[in-house]
C-alpha cells in the first residue's frame, strides 16, 4: 500500500509541469554578442541596439502562449500581470511603447528567418535551423 | 490594447492618407465603490460619507496616439471621472520627439513629475493601491503645460531617467475641484534609477503660486475692516486726548491711540503675507521602492512651502509593505501629513488684549453712541475689536495639522487585463481629533 502511494506521489512529481525550455532566437546572420542582461533590457524597451550597434526589433508571443508566461517570469522576471503593468506605465506616459506581439511560434519564426534586427522567444522544441539560439531560459 | 491602422482606414473609405501615421487606441478605467465608518451624517473620510458611493474614485480614460514615424508621435488622453460628472478632462496633448536614442522632448499638455506615481497615478492598474496614499497625494496637481525633456542612460547596471519641466500648472483651465490653482514660472526636475530590485527617485521644483481661494479672499476682507475699526478707535482716542489736554486719562488715551494705530496698520501691512499671489514655492520629494520576489517596499517624502503666504509648510510620507503570493498582493500602509500654521502671520498684527483690559478699568471716556462704530460707544468699540482680533488669531494658529492615516488592502489579479482591490483605511487627525474609517473595493482595467 505504501510503495503505491510511493509510485502515485512520484508519478505524479513526473507528470507535473516539465515544461518545455524557452529558447531565444535570431536571424542566422546576426553576429552579436547578446547576453542575458541584453535580452532583459531589449524586451523590457530599455534598449534598442544590439551590441553590435545595429537596431534591435524584439517581437513578443501573443498572450495565451504558455512560452511567453514563461519567458516573461525566467527572463524579465515579471508575472503577466506585472508586465502589463509596466507596459502600461510607459505607454499611459509617453515614455516607451511595447513590441508587437506575433499570433503564432510559425509567425515568429517566419519573422526571424527574413529579418536580421528582430528577436524573439519560441518553445525550444519548435526551434529549426531557420533561426539562431541565443538563449535558453 | 487593439491596434486600428489610419493608413487602412483612410485607403478603405477612398481618401489618401495625409502621412503614414499610425494611429492606436487605448485606454484604462477604474471603478470603485467606497463608504466611511463610524462617522457622523455630515462627515466624510476620503471623500465618502456613510452610505454607499460609486462615482469619487471612479474614472474611465481613452488615448489615441498617433505615431508619425522617425520618432515623432501625438498624443491625446481624456480622463472621465466620477467626481465630475464623468465629464471628459484633457489630461494629456502633446507631440513627442525621440531626438536620440536616450533624449526625448515633449511639448503641450502632460503631467509635472511631483509624485512618483504622478505620471500614472490615474493608470491605478500599475498600482496595489485603490488610489495613492492620501496623506501624500491628497493635492491633485492640475496638468502641466509646457515642455518636457526625458533623458534616460545606463550606467553599469543603474537605469537612470531625469526629467526636466518647464511651464505653467493653471488648474483653471483643468478641472473644477481643485479651484484656483496658478504655478507660473514653474520649473523643475527628477531622477528616477533603478538598481537590480531597488529605485529610487529625488524631485525638485519651483513656481510662482497664487492661490484664488475664497478663504483666503474673506480673511483679507476680514484683517482690512478689523484694520480700519482699529485706525477709527485709535482716531476716537486721539480726538478725546486731545480734548483732556495734559491730564492723566488724556495721556492714557494718547497711548491707547498709538497701540490701536500701530496695530491697524500692521493687519493692513500683514495682508500681503496672506494672499498667495505669484509667492515663491518650492517642492522637494524623496522616494524608493523595494521588489523583490514576494517583498514589496515602497515609500515617498515630500516637503512643500509657499514663503509669505498663508499655504502651512507641509511634510508628509508613507511607508507601504507588502506580501505577494502568486496573483495577490496584501499590504499595509502607514502615512502621515504634518503642517505648521505659519504662526507669524496670525500674530503679526499683535495682541490688543492687555490694552483693552485697561480701557476696560476706564471711566471718564465719552459714553455717547458713536455712529462709525454702529452706535457702540468708542470704549465698546476698542474692547470689541481686539476680542476679534485676538480670536481670528487664535484660529489661525490652530490651523496645524497632524493627520495619521492606516491602510490594510490586498490586490487580486483575477484576469489578464484586471485587477480586483479592496482595502480599509483608517484616518485620524491628532490635532482636531477627528477620526474615521473608510471601506473601498475597485475594479482597474487597461485595455
Amino acid at each position: 500500500m505504501k510503495n503505491i502511494l510511493m509510485a502515485s506521489m512520484l508519478s505524479l512529481s513526473l507528470a507535473a509541469p516539465v515544461f518545455a525550455e524557452v529558447v531565444v532566437i535570431v536571424n542566422p546572420a546576426n553576429t552579436a554578442n547578446i547576453s542575458d542582461d541584453d535580452i532583459g533590457r531589449l524586451f523590457l524597451g530599455k534598449k534598442s541596439k544590439f551590441s553590435d550597434g545595429s537596431k534591435a526589433i524584439p517581437i513578443y508571443l501573443a498572450q495565451g502562449h504558455a512560452a511567453r508566461d514563461e519567458f516573461n517570469k525566467k527572463a524579465l522576471g515579471k508575472s503577466s500581470s506585472q508586465l502589463k503593468a509596466y507596459w502600461s506605465k510607459l505607454i499611459f506616459t509617453g515614455k516607451g511603447t511595447p513590441p508587437n506581439a506575433l499570433g503564432s511560434v510559425n509567425d515568429v519564426i517566419e519573422k526571424i528567418s527574413t529579418d536580421p534586427s528582430a528577436i524573439a522567444y519560441i518553445d525550444a522544441a519548435s526551434v529549426n535551423d531557420s533561426v539562431k539560439v541565443v538563449a535558453t531560459y | 490594447m487593439k491596434k486600428l491602422s489610419c493608413a487602412i482606414m483612410l485607403v478603405s473609405i477612398g481618401l489618401s492618407p495625409l502621412s503614414n501615421a499610425e494611429i492606436n487606441f487605448r485606454g484604462f478605467g477604474s471603478i470603485v465603490g467606497g463608504q466611511a465608518m463610524s462617522v457622523e451624517p455630515d462627515e466624510t473620510v476620503l471623500g465618502y460619507g456613510d452610505t454607499w458611493d460609486f462615482k469619487q474614485d471612479s474614472l474611465m480614460a481613452f488615448q489615441m496616439n498617433a505615431d508619425l514615424e522617425d520618432g515623432l508621435t501625438a498624443t491625446l488622453q481624456l480622463v472621465s471621472r466620477g467626481k465630475n460628472d464623468y465629464e471628459p478632462q484633457v489630461r494629456w496633448a502633446y507631440l513627442s520627439y525621440q531626438a536620440t536614442d536616450s533624449i526625448q522632448v515633449s511639448a503641450g499638455r502632460t503631467q509635472a513629475p511631483f509624485y512618483r506615481y504622478s505620471d500614472f497615478l490615474d493608470v491605478r492598474y500599475t498600482y496595489n493601491w485603490i488610489t495613492g496614499p492620501d496623506r501624500v497625494y491628497n493635492f491633485d496637481y492640475p496638468s502641466f503645460d509646457g515642455v518636457s525633456i526625458l533623458y534616460s542612460n545606463s550606467i553599469g547596471a543603474v537605469d537612470s531617467t531625469f526629467q526636466f519641466v518647464g511651464g505653467v500648472l493653471d488648474s483653471e483651465s483643468d478641472s473644477e475641484d481643485t479651484a484656483g490653482v496658478i504655478f507660473e514660472d514653474f520649473y523643475g526636475a527628477s531622477w528616477v534609477g533603478t538598481w537590480e530590485f531597488i529605485t529610487g527617485r529625488l524631485s525638485y521644483l519651483k513656481a510662482g503660486v497664487t492661490l484664488e481661494s475664497q478663504n483666503i479672499a474673506s480673511l483679507v476682507s476680514g484683517y482690512e475692516s478689523l484694520g480700519a475699526g482699529m485706525l477709527g478707535v485709535a482716531q476716537g482716542f486721539g480726538q478725546f486726548a486731545a480734548a483732556a489736554g495734559a491730564s492723566a486719562v488724556g495721556q492714557r488715551a494718547a497711548g491707547y491711540a498709538a497701540s490701536y494705530a500701530e496695530v491697524g496698520n500692521s493687519y493692513f501691512a500683514t495682508n500681503d503675507k496672506i494672499l498667495a499671489f505669484e509667492d515663491d514655492g518650492s517642492y522637494v520629494a524623496v522616494g524608493f521602492s523595494i521588489d523583490k520576489g514576494s517583498l514589496i517596499i515602497d515609500s515617498e517624502f515630500i516637503q512643500y512651502d509657499v514663503e509669505e503666504s498663508l499655504i502651512e509648510e507641509t511634510t508628509a510620507y508613507y511607508i507601504t509593505v507588502g506580501w505577494r503570493v502568486g496573483p495577490t498582493v496584501v499590504y499595509g500602509t502607514y502615512s502621515r501629513e504634518e503642517a505648521d500654521a505659519p504662526v507669524t502671520i496670525a500674530i503679526a498684527p499683535g495682541d490688543l488684549t492687555s490694552v483693552a483690559d485697561a480701557i476696560a478699568t476706564e471711566t471718564a471716556l465719552p459714553s455717547d453712541p458713536v455712529a462709525a462704530f454702529g452706535g457702540a460707544t468708542l470704549q465698546q468699540m476698542a474692547i470689541g475689536l481686539a476680542q476679534q482680533g485676538k480670536g481670528l488669531s487664535d484660529t489661525l494658529a490652530s490651523n496645524n495639522k497632524d493627520i495619521v492615516n492606516l491602510q490594510l488592502g490586498m490586490r487580486w489579479d483575477f484576469h489578464p487585463s484586471a485587477a480586483f482591490k479592496v482595502s480599509y483605511e483608517n484616518t485620524e487627525n491628532k490635532v482636531s481629533g477627528f477620526k474615521g474609517g473608510v471601506l473601498r473595493t475597485a475594479i482597474d482595467l487597461v485595455f
